[in-house]
């Protein structure tokens, strides 16, 4: 029973720090139409600043403010100078984000060297919850209350605020939304900033247990289109349950069949692409 | 007269690439040739410093980089060049980067590589290229220097066969464990690891009751660790470099430290280069290893004091193996009058090794494998600081555990045991 507990505690945290990972990527393609490859590098380059952050001051806190923050900007900057002027060129804007996932690769590999870095965790939060005969670690526990967090947190603005009903709106049509008056160029660009904000933060967060180190761009965005794709793109609510699905089936699949660990993220995906392309709640027609 | 260009174009063509052809391959065997004193003797390293053992590879060219300094750059009067290269932790990087050494760097010798699966995809090309090699980083799969041998291939590191066994029969014999459950990297290297001291503890009356094997990049070991049964007497790890960082950490986190010993069937987790960054959830760790710091020598004192002020760090195993590879090649130099290039007395001279090497007395045996005594370690915290401390020292053991080669090649390999246990 404890072994059942436990996997399933695992997998949900495991789930929440893929929803973290793959709601950014989910919305600004829901909005933009465009696979922001560069994704994973804002997930990287949050988790190697953050690092520095934490060694140099030593406050987890500071990092998980200030460093998506910085990403953000990034974001901004990137998109209202690099993407913005290829409007309506989608392939040309996912080639530039792929660009500029191997500039970031190299620049992060160039500063913070080959190895591999763990995030401290706060010390509050690096010891173990102990309820009857299970010993749980207390990080992962944060990491699913933050999880869902965001996760209401984004259902808020998406459903409460004119930026989300706008968001939603331009999901669904985007010419209309154009027609309306509204300027899609601006909300684009906030909307790819705030990608940016959620990969970064997914970086702190997801620092202690995944690390930062060279390759994990990639594979953190394999796994956020993976998430992506079950859940649906352009869908919050999808990359929810979508990301609880893999974490589940992962986290499950590693602890009973671990010949086929490779295997395990790959299979849902396989599955629903055969079965229902759009992903579970896709908008994306 | 467009015929007449033509026919100019093309011969002037033909008789540059004649020329190039007959200037290349002029210089080429010039250099086999060329007066022994003259050109510079190139070694290639080769280390994964990139990747989840960067830390350890960045002692393979720190060890290399110490021996060149202490011998001022120069081996039987010549000059000694490193020239470096990063595979990644890739096997298949690792043969693109041989050739790079072998065909364009014109490399006598290659030296490195810690990941096994890196010097199965290069052995062939060694061999068929006659580039002697002296595995040095670890690479410590038993096939190197078992199977097919190769006259090219040495090995100054360790093997699995070799240096956890004496720890499989400690952990029954002093450790009083009965029951074990192995965990290791889903890698050839490791797994051979897990599969020596498996083996061994069975042997000595234990058994092995589960197998665990986690690929190389798990980030998330909770799904291992919720399957580790409560009731083992000890777990045997080879989780390597900084995966093995994130396990004993999370190990500690699922409230496992101090319930269930863990013991490292090699240097993974506790070579000093990955050891401070694994912090107090090593603590009551017991390791297998060729080589510590520790250890009370002239010879190793001097070393690490050398390593210490040239690094900041103290040295861990493959700076250790790379340095006594560099010191090998320079004996070798310095019985062939520095000619590198006489290839069948340069390797005849290398198989004579004899060196009084920082962790002790090393010779190879006739499959061209270290033998060496094997120490086991308890991380213990001194202080503030956290260091293996070494309880039991086995002497003058080889990669055949005392059996004749004949004998020993008769035994299943290590690495057809995998998931024979527990069954």
């Amino acid at each position: 029973m404890d072994f059942w507990i436990v996997q399933s505690l695992n997998g949900i945290a495991f789930g929440m720090l893929l929803f973290l990972l793959a709601a950014g990527l989910s919305l600004v393609f829901g909005l933009m139409r465009i696979v922001n490859l560069t994704h994973g590098s804002f997930y990287l380059l949050g988790a190697y600043i953050g690092f520095t952050v934490i060694g140099r001051t030593g406050s987890f806190l500071l990092a998980v403010v200030v460093v998506p923050l910085g990403i953000a900007a990034l974001g901004l900057v990137m998109h209202r100078f690099l993407l913005r002027r290829f409007q309506g060129a989608e392939l040309s804007q996912v080639l530039l984000t792929f660009g500029a996932l191997f500039i970031f690769a190299d620049v992060s590999l160039w500063y913070w060297g080959g190895y591999s870095h763990v995030l401290s965790k706060p010390a509050f939060l690096a010891g173990s919850l102990t309820i009857g005969t299970i010993v749980f670690p207390a990080y992962r526990i944060f990491v699913i209350v933050t999880g869902v967090i965001i996760a209401l947190l984004f259902w808020l603005i998406l459903e409460r605020t004119t930026l989300g009903s706008m968001i939603r709106a331009g999901v669904d049509d985007e010419e209309m939304v154009r027609g309306l008056g509204i300027n899609t160029p601006r909300l684009f660009t906030a909307v790819f900033a705030l990608g940016a904000f959620l990969a970064a933060l997914s970086g702190i967060i997801g620092g202690p247990l995944v690390g930062a180190y060279p390759g994990a761009d990639f594979e953190v965005l394999l796994l956020a289109l993976v998430v992506v794709i079950i859940g649906g793109l352009g869908s919050i609510g999808g990359a929810f349950v979508g990301s609880l699905l893999v974490g589940l089936i992962d986290t499950f699949g590693r602890a009973l069949v671990p010949e086929l660990a490779m295997f395990t993220i790959f299979a849902p995906m396989a599955i629903i692409l055969a079965l229902r392309p759009r992903g579970l709640f896709g908008r994306i027609r | 007269m467009p015929k007449r260009k033509h026919a100019v174009t093309l011969s002037v063509g033909v008789l540059t690439i004649l020329v190039a052809a007959a200037t290349g391959g002029m210089s080429r065997g010039a250099s086999a040739q060329a007066p022994a004193a003259r050109t510079p003797i190139k070694i290639g390293v080769l280390s994964p410093l990139s990747g989840p053992l960067a830390a350890l590879a960045r002692d393979v060219v720190d060890g290399a980089r110490l021996y060149v300094d202490e011998v001022h750059g120069e081996m039987a009067g010549r000059k000694v060049e490193l020239i470096v290269e990063d595979y990644e932790f890739k096997a298949a990087v690792a043969l693109t980067k041989t050739k790079k050494l072998v065909e364009r760097d014109q490399v006598h010798v290659v030296v490195g590589v810690i990941l096994s699966a890196a010097v199965l995809a290069m052995k062939d090309y060694i061999h068929a290229h006659e580039v002697p090699f002296i595995v040095s980083g670890a690479a410590v799969a038993e096939s190197i220097t078992m199977e097919k041998p190769s006259p090219y291939v040495f090995r100054t590191s360790f093997s699995a066969s070799q240096v956890p066994p004496p720890l499989g029969k400690f952990v029954y014999d002093k450790l009083k464990a009965r029951t074990a459950t192995v965990i290791a990297g889903d890698t050839v290297g490791t797994i051979e690891l897990v599969m020596g001291f498996a083996r061994a503890f069975e042997e000595a009356g234990g058994k092995v009751v589960q197998e665990l094997y986690p690929p190389i990049g798990t980030t998330d070991f909770g799904p291992y660790i919720g399957k580790i049964r409560r009731d083992v007497g000890v777990v045997a790890t080879l989780v390597p470099g900084a995966d093995g960082i994130r396990f004993i950490k999370q190990y500690e986190e699922f409230g496992l430290k101090g319930k269930i010993t863990v013991v490292d069937t090699a240097p993974g987790i506790t070579d000093i280069a990955v050891l401070p960054a694994a912090g107090p959830s090593a603590v009551g760790m017991y390791a297998a290893n060729a080589y510590v710091h520790t250890i009370k020598s002239p010879a190793n004192e001097k070393f690490v004091r050398a390593f210490r002020a040239k690094t900041g760090r103290d040295p861990g195993g493959p700076g250790e193996y790379t340095y006594s590879a560099l010191a090998a090649i320079n004996q070798a130099l310095g019985a062939t009058g520095g000619n590198i290039e006489a290839k069948a007395k340069f390797l005849e001279a290398l198989r004579r090794m004899d060196l009084e090497a920082p962790r002790g007395r090393i010779r190879f045996d006739r499959y061209q494998h270290v033998i060496q005594d094997v120490i086991i370690t308890r991380i213990d915290k001194v202080g503030d600081q956290i260091v293996p401390v070494a309880v039991e020292t086995v002497r003058g053991v080889d990669q055949f555990l005392g059996l004749s080669p004949e004998e020993y090649l008769k035994r299943p390999r290590l690495i057809a045991l995998k998931g024979t246990f527990g069954k």
